[in-house]
């Protein structure tokens, strides 16, 4: 073997892992024509006119607490042992790299699917775990299916309990953007959007959500 | 039951989870290794070999037994689906523990066997070279931990299989000019193998800096894993940059001083007949050859 073979094989090997590195894999989202890499509803949603009660126990009047702002919305449960918990967690590592100028413009929800075991203290001790601004929110069962069904999203599916009554409940696992222009959700994220393209996106729907809008 | 370690997305926990084919493959590997010497092994003449021959025999069952727990619950599991610092780990084992581990433990006799003359040992004469092993080596490396591969072989446990085979089989071709069982695949000169180690100790310095001091955790599988307790994927991701850099330097600088001093000795020795690995010990005896020659390339 010379070595004008191994340096070219060597150097193709650098830019393989260059490519690797900037692709991050086979699922990363693809920007729109607007430059935003979350996907497009099909039909932009109004945020609902609804009054939850957060983690601290006060109420939350959804549009009034969150007018005119970008606000993140995730539908899941406190006792997920895997998509919320990490959902979470990236988002709060995105809010640890964002400045607080674009912090402060995004609300980020955790909405419980799950309201008999997601009290408000058993919300508090989950939120606990991610940024301090983040707010979750529980209610009545009912109020939140309707509230779900009100996004276009599934219902929760209640799983059957185990010997120890611990039951997993199936939710949606994207999370919905909605704009600060027009308080509608124009944007889902699905699960396994990377830090990277939260951190993407919310500069420029923060900066220019009018001018992202399709 | 899985057949081998891979990310699943489950929360991880401290239950024990079986791998069939791990299981398999070590158990396979000893016993292979057991009937050989059972079948095929010279006679022993003298305490001397009998000695040596217990030293291969252990450094062979402790890289078989390192490499099954590198693919095992718990290391496995973690470093496949969960902590790039783990999976790391795992590479570094593999690959610069579990490989020498594994040549060391090789008699020449099964050397032979396993390296027939003709294509197979010629092969192995072009790969135990230095630039080439040196390549084919990192070629494994760094196409492993490229994300865009790395991320769709974590995610089946074929592939993950492949990925942990593949280091293998890199660390063997990677430590065969150095420590080469076989006479007729002549290791490299004691100074030339530790220029050769010394290269190998700063090339990863490349990757392990993307892993270091990228933004952003680089690897979908371990961004989107559940947590382990409360560890950040990007201080993880961090974590497995240096462990790339400082462990395996670590390791590499280790056996380059052993072989510095073996040298040393050899020169102020001159008229004792060594190797510059005593591995090769085992040729002075009553199969009655000399150790491999050295060779500069």
């Amino acid at each position: 073997m010379t070595a004008r073979p191994l340096a070219l094989a060597l150097a193709g090997l650098g830019l393989l892992l260059l490519a690797g590195c900037e692709t991050g894999g086979a699922d990363a989202l693809e920007a729109g024509q607007d430059g935003i890499l979350g996907v497009p509803l099909e039909e932009p949603v109004a945020k609902p006119d609804v009054v939850l009660t957060d983690h601290h126990g006060e109420p939350f009047d959804l549009r009034a607490e969150t007018d005119g702002e970008l606000t993140l919305a995730f539908f899941g449960y406190a006792s997920c042992p895997d998509i919320c918990p990490v959902h979470m967690a990236n988002l709060t590592s995105v809010f640890d790299r964002l400045p607080s100028t674009v912090t402060d413009r995004i609300n980020v929800l955790f909405v419980t699917t799950d309201p008999a075991r997601d009290t408000p203290e058993a919300l508090e001790v989950f939120m606990g775990s991610f940024d301090s601004d983040f707010v979750g929110l529980t209610g009545d069962l009912d109020e939140i299916v309707d509230l779900m069904t009100e996004l276009n999203l599934p219902r929760p599916v209640f799983e059957e309990p185990d010997d120890d009554g611990f039951y997993e409940v199936g939710h949606p696992a994207q999370v919905l953007a909605f704009l600060p222009d027009d308080d509608h959700a124009h944007y889902a994220y699905p699960w396994g959007t990377r830090q990277s393209d939260f951190t993407h996106d919310l500069r420029a729907l923060v900066d220019g959500a009018a001018a992202a809008r399709p | 039951m899985e057949w081998w370690c891979a990310a699943t997305e489950q929360a991880w926990d401290w239950t024990p989870r079986f791998y069939l084919g791990s299981w398999l493959f070590t158990l396979s590997l000893l016993g292979a290794y057991a009937l050989a010497w059972r079948r095929l092994a010279p006679p022993v003449v003298s305490e001397e070999r009998r000695r040596r021959n217990r030293r291969k025999i252990t450094a062979f069952v402790v890289g078989a037994l390192v490499f099954h727990a590198s693919v095992d619950w718990p290391i496995g599991t973690l470093g496949a689906g969960y902590l790039a610092s783990v999976g790391m780990l795992r590479f570094i084992l593999i690959t610069l523990v579990v490989a020498p581990l594994l040549l060391k433990g090789t008699p020449v006799w099964l050397a032979r066997r396993l390296l027939p003359e003709g294509r197979v040992r010629d092969a192995a004469r072009m790969l135990a070279r230095g630039l080439p092993a040196l390549v084919i080596f990192n070629a494994i490396a760094l196409s492993t931990h490229a994300p865009a591969f790395a991320d769709p072989l974590l995610s089946s446990p074929v592939g993950a299989m492949v990925m942990d085979l593949s280091w293998l089989l890199g660390g063997l071709v990677l430590w065969m000019p150095v420590l080469s069982p076989l006479p007729e695949v002549p290791r490299l000169s004691t100074p030339v193998a530790m220029a050769y180690l010394f290269a190998q100790s700063v090339l990863p310095t490349i990757p392990a800096s993307f892993l270091t001091f990228a933004e952003y955790p680089l690897y979908s599988t371990f961004e989107l894993a559940p947590r382990v307790g409360t560890i950040d994927p990007t201080l993880d991701q961090r974590n497995a940059g240096l462990i790339m850099k400082i462990v395996a330097g670590f390791i590499l600088w280790g056996r380059i001083a052993v072989l510095w001093f073996r040298w040393a000795a050899s020169q102020e020795r001159p008229d004792e007949v060594t190797s510059p690995d005593l591995d090769f010990d085992e040729l002075l005896d009553e199969e009655g050859m000399r150790p491999a020659p050295e060779v500069d390339r």
